[in-house]
């Protein structure tokens, strides 16, 4: 039924454009993905539940894309603006990340350990303000860097210096946590 | 001593299965998200109809000031109503795949833009309302027996003061949202 009501939806679309708007989420479904989870320490009920807005966003502005950017730039500022929109207006994402490393003490011996490894580094991230963590996040997804300034809305080179402060404070913090 | 490369090359390991159930569902939200901005907007609009036709209705004959008393208080509330939702709208129109200082610059102006509604706005067209109220009491006191009236007035003292409250409420909200955008950004730019 769901499936039905699907098609009789995208049926109004372009056939070009339905695939095109699958497409993006499934090429970018990991980068986005991780990128929710680096604001809600790991907890991936809540990361996924932003991924689901933001590609909410996406569709319903599909139309306003100018083409000045890439895709993946364009998908990349939406998915920014409203994870932080959405962490701004919803107490529920306000989770510590002592809460989620908490939550992983119940998961198979295994996976534990790279689970509060992941716990660890998320508490690091957690103590850089929302536009550095950003940065980081995007770095850590390889994005080229031109991009991440094209996102952020700052220049190159500034982007180049903040980002080596920001590795170097992690790295340091990470460390200091025994990674 | 992990470098950087290796906390990147261990993040990017952490693959997820994609929600392929996403696709399939996502038309029938993005209907019912339509289909609740619809309801609302019908909801107000009825209201507002409600109000004005119980206004003719109640007004028939009434002393002027009665009417001018009802009148102010009904005007009160549907403007209220009405920058509530412009203001509502006004958030969704913000694009969201501008740059992030852009983002938040827009966003800054949405709230200060709401922190001038409540402050400023609000507080006059509550006055506007209980002035209103005050209107409609000389023709209350005349057609009510005493402990209706005052019942009427004694009942609307714990409703101004939850009006009170409720501004006082949404300005500290407005004041948090604008503090918390501007600590999201430090002086680094």
């Amino acid at each position: 039924m769901v499936r039905a009501t699907a098609y009789f939806y995208f049926s109004k679309m372009k056939k070009g454009t339905r695939k095109e708007f699958e497409n993006l989420y499934r090429q970018h479904y990991q980068k986005v993905l991780r990128l929710c989870l680096g604001y809600v320490s790991g907890d991936k009920d809540l990361a996924q539940d932003l991924l689901q807005e933001s590609f909410i966003k996406v569709w319903e502005h599909w139309d306003n894309f100018k083409g000045t950017s890439s895709r993946s730039t364009w998908l990349y500022r939406i998915t920014v603006n409203t994870c932080l929109q959405e962490l701004r207006m919803h107490k529920k994402y306000k989770k510590a990340p002592e809460e989620t490393l908490k939550n992983y003490e119940a998961t198979e011996e295994t996976s534990l350990k790279k689970e509060k490894q992941f716990s660890q580094l998320y508490a690091c991230m957690s103590k850089l303000n929302k536009e550095n963590q950003t940065i980081l996040l995007l770095e850590l997804e390889q994005i080229p860097q031109e991009e991440i300034a094209q996102i952020i809305g700052i220049k190159h080179n500034a982007l180049r210096t903040r980002l080596n402060r920001i590795k170097s404070t992690l790295t340091k913090c990470v460390n200091n946590e025994n990674i | 001593m992990k470098t950087f490369e290796e906390l990147q090359n261990a993040w990017n390991s952490n693959d997820q299965e994609i929600n392929e159930n996403f696709l399939n569902q996502l038309p029938g939200t993005i209907k019912k998200i339509n289909a609740k901005k619809r309801i609302t907007m019908l909801v107000l609009g009825i209201t507002a109809i409600i109000l004005l036709l119980y206004m003719i209705w109640i007004g028939k004959g009434a002393p002027l000031l009665f009417i001018a008393g009802l009148g102010i208080m009904i005007i009160s509330l549907l403007v209220r109503i009405v920058l509530e939702q412009l203001s509502i709208q006004k958030l969704s129109k913000i694009p969201k795949d501008h740059s992030f200082y852009a983002h938040q610059e827009r966003l800054k102006s949405y709230y200060t833009s709401r922190l001038i509604l409540h402050q400023w706005i609000t507080p006059v067209i509550l006055i506007a309302y209980w002035i209103g109220f005050v209107m409609l009491l000389p023709a209350l006191d005349e057609n009510l027996s005493t402990f209706w009236f005052n019942y009427v007035w004694i009942s609307s003292i714990p409703i101004a003061i939850v009006m009170v409250l409720f501004i006082a409420y949404h300005i500290k909200k407005e004041r948090n949202a604008l503090e918390q955008l501007q600590q999201e950004v430090q002086n680094e730019k």
